[in-house]
């Protein structure tokens, strides 16, 4: 009796000391896995960073760019960067919520033209973004007669990302607990007090997330833009007027301007920086929104 | 067609029990609901469901779950069409004598005369003064000056001013579930309704906020008329005048039984209501 006491207590304790070996190589698993991707996303920065901060100074903020961008400065593209993305934004943000509304709360919910909508917002948001840069320039550019400008860059980014921003809306929207819908409709508000006054409110945390996702996929953009708002490095007269954003600086630097590399790394560091303020000032109205 | 030949007819063993009497002085009704159907997916949920409710009377309605109370109370102000937007409803629904349904006023306007309070309370997730204004400016009430006075006097019928006046600009969704089902209470009652309809107001709450709840319902009969959906018995019998039995018979809710509370738990006249009522289905 004993003795299979023993035994059962022997079996049980191999039975625990293998459970806990194999938590501890799954374990080293991850932390491998964690760590070697935080070391190659480490090195990239560091490379970029290492090349690039150097450069970086108030007059290369504020001056033009001399010998296709081997000395001076970016500001004339940091003017053209923010004027793309303000116009794409602008354009995206109403349209992709319009859709959004739209489809959540006057399509029936599992209706064959909710669905049709869903699937192909899904299937645009993962087209290749030359095809966009290529619809821009024979539409806006030619066939709207905008010609390569920033007008037409912006309208290309904001089709480009209003199904990403559409597609993530609709599944903020579904997330809505009924419960406000249902309080909102008995209180005898109707579908536009609701939607104004509890949907966008309650949402606007993640309506800033959203935008925020779309505008870092617009300023990483480079091939959607090079047929559209083009790559003349000159200060931007109007809005009709071609300009380089910085992706595209980044690109002509690295490919083919010989000795452009370390330009183009201050530009990188530019862009992440770029991202950064962005990020930060929306996770800053996020909070507010949500306190 | 169909309907109106129904509705001509005498009513049905629903309404059939004349003979006893009725608590509360029977005049005109507040609301009336005339053979009432209500179809989803080629089944009905409910059916032939034919139910009067008196000025300042509490109706509750019993029934197992998955009867149909729910969706009965909800085509009573029409949010069926939010809860069950494929649902077919069909029959009359009266109020104040007029036809609300079917009819092409505003939902919105009906939802003001008959509120609704839910199972889980749903203040937004805004300051409880913004929960309160919400409620104002749904209703059609432009008149912000006169705000603060409805505001007060609502949170005070509901007991909740003294508690929460210094705490207006607090999230509502942060108070206890009983303060905020009051709450939500207070916010239907801005618009001074006729009927409130309550689906299972405290099911989602503590025995404590339960009674205050229920007291505060047998308070506003002096004001309105109440229609509360409960699965407690105890409940029924403590707030409520009238009582209405659903059971589903053939796949769908029906109301087999209406009488007097009293009579209802003590002396029913349906087998299967007395079944109930004694717990003979646990
Ligand atoms: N969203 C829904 N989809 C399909 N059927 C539903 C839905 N909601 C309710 N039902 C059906 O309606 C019946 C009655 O539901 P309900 O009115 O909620 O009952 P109760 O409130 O009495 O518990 C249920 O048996 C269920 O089958
Ligand atoms: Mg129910």
């Amino acid at each position: 009796m004993s003795e299979r006491r023993h035994l059962n207590r022997h079996h049980r304790r191999a039975g625990s000391d293998r459970m806990g070996r194999a938590d501890r190589l799954i374990y080293l698993c991850f932390l491998m896995v964690v760590s070697l991707v935080f070391l190659t996303y480490g090195k990239v920065i560091f490379d970029i960073a290492s090349q690039g901060i150097g450069q970086i100074n108030l007059s290369y903020l504020t001056d033009a760019p001399r010998q296709s961008g081997r000395a001076g400065g970016v500001f004339p593209i940091l003017v053209s960067t923010v004027l793309v993305l303000a116009i794409a934004v602008a354009v995206a943000l109403p349209t992709s919520l319009a859709i959004a509304l739209y489809v959540t709360e006057y399509l029936a919910q599992g209706s064959a033209l909710s669905s049709l909508f869903r699937s192909s917002m899904l299937i645009l948001a993962s087209v290749p973004s030359i095809a966009f840069g290529l619809f821009g320039s024979s539409f806006f550019a030619q066939f709207l007669g905008l010609g390569t400008s920033l007008l037409t860059g912006g309208l290309t980014l904001a089709v480009m990302i209003i199904p990403i921003c559409a597609f993530a809306f609709v599944e903020v929207f579904r997330l809505l607990p009924t419960g406000y819908r249902t309080g909102a409709y008995a209180l005898g508000a109707g579908k536009a007090r609701f939607i104004l006054c509890v949907m966008i409110p309650t949402c606007t945390a993640e309506i800033i997330t959203v935008v925020l996702l779309g505008t870092g996929r617009a300023l990483a953009e480079t091939a959607a833009l090079l047929f559209t708002s083009g790559y003349s490095d000159r200060m931007p007269e109007s809005l009709l007027d071609p300009g380089r954003v910085l992706s595209i600086h980044i690109y002509d630097l690295a490919m083919s301007i010989p000795g452009g590399d370390r330009m183009a790394a201050a530009s990188a560091v530019l862009l992440i920086g770029l991202f950064l303020l962005i990020s930060s000032v929306g996770l800053y109205f996020s909070k507010k929104a949500h306190p | 067609m169909n309907i109106i030949s129904r509705l001509s007819e005498p009513k049905p063993a629903a309404a059939g029990h004349t003979a006893q009497v009725v608590p509360c002085p029977a005049g005109p009704p507040v609301l009336e609901a005339r053979a009432i159907r209500v179809g989803l997916a080629g089944r009905d949920i409910i059916r032939d469901v034919n139910l009067s409710l008196q000025p300042n009377e509490i109706l509750a309605i019993i029934g197992p779950s998955g009867c149909g109370k729910s969706t009965f109370v909800s085509t009573l102000n029409r949010m069926i069409h939010h809860t069950l937007p494929t649902a077919k409803v069909e029959g009359e629904i009266w109020l104040n004598g007029g036809l609300v349904f079917p009819s092409s006023a505003s939902a919105a306007d009906l939802r003001c005369k008959v509120a609704m309070v839910f199972q889980r309370p749903n203040p937004f997730p805004f300051s409880i003064r913004m929960n309160m204004e919400f409620a104002l400016k749904a209703n059609g009430d432009r008149y912000r000056p006169g705000y603060a006075d409805k505001i007060e006097q609502a949170l005070r019928s509901v007991n909740l001013w003294d508690r929460l006046k210094d705490r207006m600009n607090d999230v509502a969704t942060r108070l206890s579930g009983g303060e905020q089902q009051r709450l939500c209470i207070a916010r239907a009652l801005l618009s001074d309704p006729d009927v409130i309809l309550f689906d299972e107001p405290c099911s989602a709450l503590d025995p404590v906020s339960c009674t205050a709840i229920e007291t505060l319902i047998q308070d506003l009969k002096q004001r309105c008329s109440v229609i509360i959906v409960t699965h407690n018995l105890a409940q029924a019998r403590r707030v409520s005048d009238r009582c209405a039995m659903f059971w589903l018979r053939d796949g769908s809710g029906e109301v087999i039984e209406t009488g007097p509370t009293d009579r209802i738990m003590t002396a029913p006249n349906h087998e299967i209501t007395r079944a109930y009522i004694n717990g003979e289905f646990c």
